[in-house]
């Protein structure tokens, strides 16, 4: 019986100090606070919250969307709760179609104070704008119909999708400026969406 | 060793049997196998992931399907009595999933019959938010089910129960023709129930044939989308 409890005793210290050294070390966080989307980069999405924006399909039909657009803080742990934590802005306009058609998401966030990341996703389709501060983009001039639109960024897509198999087909291109915002969405079969004035807004 | 305590032994031997037996996943006092009947099975698309088609809509905006899972698999059902596995019963299913480059989605699942007398084989079938279930040998719809909103036959050994519950339809047009195309064995579904929950992008009428997978669908609001 006594060796019963010495055994029991001997396990119990065993215990203790694997519960002791299972303990992390102390934390050394830090919560680093990036600086707000400046207002010359919120600018380049000429979208609002409430606002109706609209794009005409190749074949002739005007798809209206509901714009809601929110700024809020997201944060950042790289470390488990253990390290460094960020705290930035994130800008995220959605446009919700009157039509069958998936939403146009686009997220400006600023996670570093070198840089600014802006990123438009579209049926599978994703586009990725970086701005840093002392560089400026190359923009062209564009037309589309009889329009002329200057300070363009025209852009090849990514694809976000993550299915094992990929449809065929895909968001090709985008054309966006600060003025309008969107100009022309192209898939690879050559159907488009571009910019138009809403009839009814 | 005296005649009681040999039947005493045999039950115990007979207990312990049962019920290392009834450990086993797949042991049981009875083991029963439900198939699908090769009608039934036509109703698939005949062909593999990867596969692919276009279906239009009635303002020229395409959208491409393809196949993003087929399986054909069995799943494993058990029935206990006072803790002894009775029963084990092996199911057969087919299940198809497609999705559209504008995320839509649509499935057909094929399950087989598990008692002939009251149920037939089933065809779940989705499009977006809009499922239904038929059975094969009841001939009707027996679930419809539209996003949160449901209507479920109460099916008994008796019957039906309140067979007026569902007013959607699925019929077997002899031909239906798209962009050329004759199609001869195919159904047509037509909804008619939760009329209340219905919106410009609720689904009410399903073409679909056999072999081949979708053929049309209507929206609410009058858009049409065909195959090409």
């Amino acid at each position: 019986m006594k060796r019963l409890i010495l055994f029991f005793r001997i396990l119990l210290v065993f215990a203790l100090s694997f519960l002791f050294f299972a303990c992390p070390p102390k934390c050394n966080n830090q919560l680093i606070v990036i600086s707000p989307i400046p207002d010359s980069i919120l600018n380049l999405v000429p979208y609002a919250d409430g606002q109706k924006v609209c794009l005409r399909h190749s074949e002739g039909t005007q798809i209206v969307f509901n714009c809601s657009r929110n700024t809020h803080t997201e944060f950042v742990d790289f470390d488990h709760g253990c390290g460094n934590a960020i705290e930035f802005e994130v800008n995220r306009t959605i446009l919700t179609p009157e039509y069958p058609l998936p939403e146009i998401n686009l997220s400006i966030q600023k996670i570093d104070e070198e840089y600014i990341d802006m990123n438009l996703w579209f049926a599978g389709g994703n586009f990725n704008f970086i701005f840093y501060e002392n560089k400026v983009d190359t923009l062209i001039e564009y037309a589309i119909g009889d329009h002329n639109y200057s300070n363009v960024w025209a852009m090849k897509s990514d694809y976000y999708n993550s299915y094992l198999n990929q449809p065929e087909l895909l968001v090709d291109s985008l054309y966006f400026n600060a003025e309008f915002g969107i100009l022309r969405i192209k898939m690879n079969n050559g159907e488009t969406y571009d910019y138009d004035v809403c009839y009814k807004n | 060793m005296t005649f009681a305590t040999k039947i005493n032994s045999s039950i115990l031997l007979i207990f312990l049997v049962v019920l290392f037996s009834s450990c086993a996943e797949d042991q049981a006092l009875k083991k029963v196998n439900y198939h699908l009947s090769d009608t039934i099975s036509q109703w698939l698309v005949s062909d593999s992931v990867f596969m692919r088609f276009e279906m239009t809509d009635n303002n020229g905006i395409n959208r491409e399907y393809f196949m993003h899972a087929n399986e054909h698999d069995e799943t494993l059902g058990s029935s206990y009595f006072m803790g002894i596995k009775t029963q084990v019963s092996f199911t057969e299913y087919y299940f198809q999933r497609f999705r559209s480059n504008y995320s839509d989605e649509f499935s057909i699942s094929l399950y087989p019959s598990y008692n002939d007398d009251v149920y037939g084989e089933q065809i779940h079938f989705s499009l977006n938010d809009l499922s239904f279930h038929y059975d094969n040998h009841l001939n009707i719809i027996t679930n419809i089910y539209m996003g949160s909103h449901y209507l479920n036959l109460r099916i008994t050994s008796e019957g039906v129960e309140d067979d007026s519950l569902i007013s959607s339809s699925l019929c077997f047009p002899g031909s239906f023709s798209i962009n050329g195309k004759e199609y001869s064995k195919l159904f047509h579904f037509k909804l008619n129930d939760l009329k209340e929950y219905w919106d410009d992008y609720t689904i009410t009428d399903i073409y679909y044939a056999q072999g081949v997978g979708l053929l049309r669908y209507d929206m609410n609001n009058g858009l049409i989308f065909t195959r090409k």
